[in-house]
């Protein structure tokens, strides 16, 4: 049976270079962008506007949903922690040997959490990446 | 042990056995055994799952009804059940309840389709039982 390279993103992980972000729900990998700029001019070609890329990207945020624990000394070690490899990992595609990463440098920027009296007890955390980010295939 | 066979542990140890003895039901009733009596159906036991497998924690919901020979009994049954499960954190007859939230009564009634004479009071709600389970290994993960 042939395998299929799309997947659900059940057995995704998020390492730190310090550590490991357990029970994650969701992750979101946001923002990763350039500009275009306007080089249109009054005779452009038909009246179309025509635009030139950047030079500069942006490496994105990360937005992680997670299932909050009782460990909650962590929390403020982690929004005062300076930049370190963050890494989203994706699952093994069936019949594959390894899944995909995605790594760049980041820190956390905002975290929150909520204890809902009829719901599971979650958080939601954004991490800023910073640099050039490295984009591994699964095989 | 299945939150239907933990439910059954915890009525059959309250202060609602002394009104029902052990006539409390996961589905069916026994109606030859006798009233006033319990039954209550699992309508779903949902896992809560993270990125890498079960978090040990699962959200049911169980419709229980409390019947009896009239809407006084089933009453006062459904209220035994209420101040023994409502707002319950703790042990669940075996297992441990996070939180069990009791909704708001109904009334029903029951007509025995071999005779119109023959009819049993109700009172049903619906129980939301957040309670702790047991993680399985994911396999592949």
């Amino acid at each position: 049976m042939a395998a299929t390279a799309v997947d659900v993103g059940f057995g995704t992980t998020i390492t730190f270079a310090s550590g490991f972000m357990a029970k994650v729900t969701n992750v979101a990998v946001s923002g990763i962008s350039r500009n275009a700029h306007d080089s249109s001019h009054m005779s452009s070609t038909n009246g179309w506007r025509t635009f030139v890329p950047g030079d500069l990207k942006n490496p994105g945020v990360l937005a992680v949903d997670l299932l909050l624990d009782k460990n909650y000394a962590g929390l403020k070690t982690n929004i005062a922690s300076t930049a370190e490899t963050v890494t989203v990992t994706t699952p093994t595609h069936p019949g594959g040997s390894s899944g995909g990463s995605w790594a760049a440098s980041g820190f956390m920027t905002s975290f929150e959490f909520g204890a809902p009296m009829d719901g599971m007890m979650t958080a939601k955390a954004s991490i800023q990446f910073s640099g050039e980010p490295t984009g591994t295939d699964g095989s | 042990m299945t939150i239907s066979e933990a439910l059954y542990q915890f009525l059959a140890q309250s202060q609602v056995a002394a009104l029902v003895s052990t006539r409390i039901y996961p589905s069916l009733i026994d109606t030859r055994v006798g009233f006033p009596a319990i039954g209550y159906e699992v309508e779903s036991d949902e896992a809560v799952m993270h990125a890498r497998g079960e978090a040990g924690i699962a959200k049911a919901s169980v419709v229980l009804t409390c019947w009896g020979d009239s809407a006084l009994v089933a009453g006062q049954v459904a209220e035994a059940v209420r101040q023994a499960l409502g707002g319950l954190r703790g042990n669940l007859g075996g297992v441990f309840c996070n939180r069990c939230s009791v909704g708001d009564f109904a009334d029903v009634t029951y007509t025995d389709p071999s005779t119109t004479a023959l009819f049993k009071a109700g009172k049903q709600t619906e129980l939301t039982i957040w309670h702790n389970q047991s993680v399985p290994t994911p396999v592949g993960v």
